[in-house]
């Protein structure tokens, strides 16, 4: 899979504060790269730096397979549809004349206006007023614009911000078919519970250090969820020397590899211990990032 | 930039921009006239030596000093606040329209709008002084460099205030200013220009074509050179700090 967005050492540096930390990004084409951090995390920072709306510290950044400089940036950007941040859109104008003006910008075709409009099914309220819009609808205009050229690169920050759980979903199914299309869709978030139904792949950053890139299996995969041995008598297992903690059904052992797990049940059983079931706690992926950000981003 | 002042005028929509010019063109000609009509005046009319076209200038260039500031600032402020409350800034900067180059089409777009406007408020005061029985004939050459000197220095007047508006996003401190601006304007003209040319607002005093000596009003020309200067200073120094802008991080 050919890289769409490649970065090397992305910094950047706020007068005494590194917002954004030596990033490598690496978001393959047509997927929906999820882009998680609690706030303040850089994320927008980034975002900026990747439009060439903010100058980087230090690093670089490829978008397809070009560098970003300030004489290639207009040409890549012709590609890139965007919202950072709050959603665009003039609250004085109507729908309709919010798109005219991204169109004259960027000399579309009334056809491309049309389309975007009716992706985002905004077309039977174009003629209203933006500033009468409801939260979504203004997202969802916000969303129109940066589809409106047709980009075959797509950065949104936080797209799903205000929204409620129909508009969530109604985002996560447009961008997951807009991925199934061929655009590669780059989407913020600081709730990874937004994220996690489209994105192929996650970027996790905190504290402006990238602490986890890779699929959804592989993040699992990073952590060890706790085991829970059932068993009706958990003081002989502790007399062993088991570290665990007692709970209800038994025991709830941290941090025990595969390995760990078959010696700890053959030193049970071994001993006599009596073991009605040993499982892995379910773990949602809720869990992983909270315990990956909340850990001061050690992996 | 072309494409970028159409834009700009696409803004304009809705923003009342039209309506408050028109307003305003009509308040100021309506106020210059008013004493046309006072029986005083009417005295003076047939009498080439009290020059009533002069002295008609001169209500006028007192009016538009009073009124202009605080015009230019409102007319900039609106135009330029919509890009902060609609994200305008980032959306055009992804477009590659940087702010430098959306301030400069709005100081072009809002004197497009602003240049039929200044010419129709002097016709509109011409027209006033003719109805109201003005029989000595006009001397159409003050009339016509101070309307042009007034225009530009709306121009350079707008271009200070969409900066203001750019830089400040609050914009009660630019419309603040262009009130604290007519006032200085209105209070110059009774100062010696020597003291008005250092003050910005003192240049609608500087460009008056006509100045009251005792009791007798006569056309007189302003120091071209002083004007000129003022422009040409206001225009290099918005080059300046509109590029300065295009560096900004939002
Ligand atoms: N222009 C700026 N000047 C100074 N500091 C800034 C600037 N922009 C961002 N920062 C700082 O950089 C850090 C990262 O900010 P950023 O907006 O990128 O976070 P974020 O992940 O988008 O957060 P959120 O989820 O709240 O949107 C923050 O600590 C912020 O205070
Ligand atoms: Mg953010």
């Amino acid at each position: 899979m050919s890289a769409v967005i490649t970065t090397h050492g992305l910094t950047k540096t706020f007068r005494n504060q590194t917002a954004v930390d030596s990033l490598d990004l690496y978001v393959p084409q047509g997927v929906v790269y999820g882009f998680l951090g609690p706030n303040g995390s850089g994320k927008s920072t980034t975002m900026k730096m990747l439009l060439g709306l903010t100058r980087p510290t230090s690093g670089g950044i490829t978008l397809f397979d070009r560098p970003l400089t300030p004489a290639s940036r207009t040409d890549l950007l012709r590609s890139i549809g965007s919202m950072i941040e709050a959603p665009p859109g003039y609250g004085h104008l109507t729908g309709l004349e919010n798109m005219r003006i991204v169109q004259h910008m960027l000399d579309l075709a009334d056809t491309q206006i049309d389309h975007a409009l009716a992706t985002v099914r905004l077309t039977a309220h174009r003629d209203k007023l933006v500033r009468n819009y409801s939260l979504g609808m203004k997202q969802r205009l916000g969303v129109a614009m940066a589809l409106a050229r047709e980009p075959a690169l797509l950065v949104l920050d936080e797209p799903t911000n205000g929204l409620d759980p129909a508009g969530i979903e109604e985002i996560r199914t447009l961008l997951v078919e807009l991925a199934s299309e061929g655009i590669t869709v780059m989407v913020s978030s600081h709730l990874l519970d937004e994220i996690d139904r489209m994105a192929d792949v996650l970027g996790i950053l905190s504290g402006g250090k990238l602490i986890f890139q890779g699929t959804r299996g592989e993040l699992f995969e990073h952590s060890t969820p706790d085991l829970i041995i059932e068993t009706p008598d958990p003081g002989a297992a502790l007399a062993l020397g088991i570290t665990a903690t007692p709970v209800l059904e038994g025991l709830r052992l941290s941090g025990i590899t595969k390995e760990q797990t078959a010696e700890v049940v053959r030193r049970l059983a071994v001993a006599g211990v009596p073991i009605h079931e040993v499982r892995r706690v379910r773990q949602s992926l809720e869990d992983v990032f909270m315990d990956l950000t909340g850990r001061g981003g050690l992996l | 930039m072309t494409r970028a002042v159409v834009l700009e005028l696409r803004k304009m929509r809705r923003l009342r921009t039209g309506p408050i010019v028109v307003l305003l063109v009509l308040a100021v000609a309506a106020l210059s006239s008013a004493s046309q009509f006072s029986g005083g005046t009417r005295e003076t009319f047939d009498d080439p030596t009290a020059a009533p076209w002069a002295a008609l200038l001169l209500t006028y260039t007192m009016m538009a000093a009073m009124t202009s500031p605080l015009l230019t600032a409102v007319l900039a402020s609106r135009q330029t606040d919509i890009e902060h409350a609609g994200a305008g800034w980032t959306l055009a900067a992804t477009a590659g329209y940087t702010p430098g180059v959306l301030c400069r089409a709005k100081v072009v777009a809002l004197s497009l709008v602003l240049l039929p406007a200044v010419a129709l408020q002097s016709l509109l005061v011409i027209g006033a002084g003719t109805a109201a029985g003005i029989r000595v004939p006009l001397d159409p050459g003050p009339w016509i460099g101070y309307t042009t000197l007034l225009f530009l220095l709306d121009v350079a007047f707008l271009a200070l205030h969409v900066w203001l508006a750019a830089t400040v996003e609050n914009q009660l401190v630019g419309v603040g200013i262009g009130m604290l601006g007519a006032f200085l304007a209105a209070f110059t003209l009774l100062l010696p220009s020597a003291v008005s040319r250092l003050i910005p607002w003192g240049y609608y005093a500087v460009i008056a074509h006509a100045a009251q000596d005792g009791d007798v009003v006569a056309y007189q020309s302003p120091s071209y050179a002083w004007i000129a200067g003022f422009l040409i200073l206001v225009g290099a120094v918005y080059a300046f700090v509109t590029r300065r802008l295009d560096r900004i991080e939002r």
